[in-house]
């Protein structure tokens, strides 16, 4: 037998581990070969060692200090750290403060928003209002041609036009900064028909001259002269396109 | 010269009144609404002469109000009234008092509404309804737009047509009252105030000849000649005083006795008289006798909703005549806003300790995870 066989055996050497012949190999090995019986001696003596600790009992002797202790190492292990930012109260986590936290957040952020949001609206409302005001008050509705002065020779104002034809203009507000004519004629005749020829094409075709003034910044003296010598076949136009309803009825 | 006044001639007064201001007596009125809740209100006007004039307008002559005359000009004076008031109740207080039946009843309420991140400041002053025509309701002849527009200011002939339709229907009720009252008197048995009622529009439509909501009214000197045996005459139907003239009463008779179907009409001449003279009385106490005003409100903050014609910045004014007081109250509205400071920083703190106490739990935990895994 060799030493490597021999050693792989070792662990092996004892009764009822290796067959008769086997055994004897080893033993006749063992007896010539040192540093096999060497290795075979350190065997026994670790295997005497684990069976003395097998013989070893547990023993308690303070039940209660030992529970103590475990104790004391589980709470210091969940104690929270004292003197720093991360030392809060134990109801801060329980489930109830944090689901009416964030309750708290939600109805606080949402009612300044809904509030900021509501007064914005009213703000943009007033605006609106005080500008379509400005517009019906700028020099573009009938009173604005009255101020600027249109008064045409013979004529009615066109800005009472629609008055002395008992047509109730009701909303004022619909002007707004475009041709002073332009606008007039829109209230005065509705909005273009669906013919694509709109009442001021349909006047600019026909009185082009008098479709370019523009009132709202003044009259000079050139636009004078076109009102006095156009304008009343124009203020006809306009009378009889209002009657009729507009270019729609005119076609 | 008083009939051409009369009926479609009316309202030519109260035109004339609105396009010449500056023959008016101008009540300028300005409530300033400071954010600490106290006000200050002051009355001013514009004066020829250093007597305090009659005017339908409650000037305040309590003795808590300060008064001041200020010279402006050679011969004109500016009569300023100010008080001030130190919480928004007692200003409304000041108001809530019973006015004076011949002048305008005020109502003026300022209520402050907090709301946290926001304190509201809400200005509502109403000049009550002012008129001498009360006999006629102004729904029975405009309907409540129409009313609305007037009242805000729409000059629309139409409407101006119609109104002064309201105000010829009261004069002609004034009238007409006197003209039942002779009758009830008369005991004539085809004169009877019944028989009177059944042909009482017919009467009012050829008096002014109507021909429909919004159209032109006539006057009634012309009316009584063209509808009468005077056709075609120069005769004066009313003295200069304003009465019936003789022929007048004749044309009047003539007419009525035609409408009514009863010649009995023509024993009631004193009540005829009676009631053109009602009528005149009437027709003095309306128009624009009262003037004008600008009411301004200055608001503390941002000015959310007014209904106001003029804003300026936080100042919300008002232009209108006593004209447009004869249908219904006069109401200025004006809302504004303060944010408030305070609110939001408490606001702040609170979020940033509930969200601190949220996000901490889960820090820690995350670390003593951390710190567990390295035991490990």
């Amino acid at each position: 037998m060799k030493c490597r066989q021999a050693q792989d055996l070792i662990y092996l050497y004892r009764p009822g581990e290796l067959t008769e012949a086997r055994r004897l190999e080893l033993g006749d090995h063992l007896a010539s070969c040192i540093a096999c019986a060497a290795e075979w001696k350190a065997a026994l003596e670790l295997e005497e060692r684990v069976s003395d600790l097998r013989n070893i009992e547990p023993r308690l002797d303070d039940a209660a200090l030992l529970t103590s202790a475990i104790l004391g190492n589980v709470a210091a292990s969940n104690r929270q750290p004292t003197g720093s930012l991360l030392a809060l109260p134990a109801w801060t986590v329980s489930p109830a403060f944090r689901i009416a936290a964030c309750v708290a957040l939600f109805v606080v952020c949402g009612s300044f928003f809904l509030q900021t949001a509501i007064d914005a609206n009213r703000v943009v409302r007033l605006e609106g209002q005080l500008k379509l005001l400005g517009a019906s008050q700028s020099a573009t509705g009938p009173l604005g041609i009255q101020r600027a002065g249109f008064l045409l020779p013979n004529t009615e104002r066109i800005g009472t036009l629609a008055d002395s034809l008992g047509i109730v203009i009701t909303d004022f507000r619909k002007w707004h900064h475009e041709s002073a004519l332009s606008a007039t004629l829109r209230t005065l005749l509705g909005r273009p028909g669906q013919t694509g020829m709109t009442t001021m094409d349909y006047l600019a075709k026909k009185h082009p001259r008098l479709a370019s003034i523009r009132i709202d910044d003044g009259i000079d003296n050139r636009e004078r002269e076109i009102l006095a010598s156009e304008g009343e076949a124009f203020l006809k136009d306009v009378e009889s396109l209002i009657r009729k309803g507009g270019v729609l009825h005119d076609h | 010269m008083i009939t051409k006044r009369l009926f479609a001639g009316t309202l030519v007064t109260c035109l004339l009144a609105l396009w010449a201001p500056g023959c008016l007596l101008e009540h300028k009125v300005k409530t300033t609404i400071n954010a600490d809740g106290s006000c200050e209100r002051t009355v001013t006007l514009d004066l020829g002469s250093k007597e305090i004039p009659e005017t339908s307008f409650p000037l305040p002559f309590d003795a808590s109000w300060d008064t001041s005359w200020t010279k402006s000009g050679v011969s004109t004076y500016i009569l300023t009234f100010t008080k001030r008031f130190k919480d928004l109740e007692e200003i409304s207080r000041e108001y809530a008092r019973p006015a004076d039946s011949g002048k305008i009843k005020l109502d003026l309420r300022v209520r402050e509404t907090f709301r946290w991140f926001y304190t509201y400041y809400d200005y509502v002053e109403s000049y009550g309804r002012f008129t001498a025509y009360t006999l006629v309701d102004p729904h029975a002849v405009l309907t409540e737009e129409e009313i609305q527009r007037l009242t805000y200011g729409d000059t629309s002939q139409t409407l101006k047509r119609k109104k002064e339709e309201w105000v010829a229907r009261n004069l002609y009720e004034a009238f007409y009252l006197r003209l039942e009252q002779g009758a009830e008197s008369l005991r004539d048995t085809l004169l009877t105030p019944a028989s009177m009622a059944a042909h009482k529009e017919e009467f009012f439509r050829l008096l002014v000849g109507y021909t429909g909501p919004g159209n032109e009214l006539h006057d009634p000197d012309s009316i009584l000649r063209e509808e009468s045996s005077y056709r075609g005459t120069k005769a004066k139907m009313f003295s200069s005083d304003g009465r019936f003239s003789d022929d007048g009463l004749n044309a009047f008779s003539e007419i009525a006795a035609r409408t009514f179907k009863s010649e009995a009409v023509w024993k009631l001449r004193d009540s005829v008289q009676a009631g053109w003279t009602a009528l005149v009385k009437m027709m003095e106490g309306g128009g624009t006798a009262g003037g004008s005003f600008t009411n301004s409100v200055v608001v503390p903050g941002i000015l959310l909703e007014t209904n106001a014609t003029d804003v300026q910045g936080s100042s919300a004014s008002w232009k209108f005549g006593t004209d447009q007081l004869e249908l219904r109250d006069f109401e200025m509205r004006a809302t504004s806003r303060v944010v408030n400071e305070w609110a939001f920083a408490v606001t702040a703190v609170i979020v940033l300790a509930l969200l601190g106490l949220l996000i901490l739990p889960l820090v820690r935990n995350s670390r003593r995870s951390l710190s567990m895994t390295r035991n490990l």
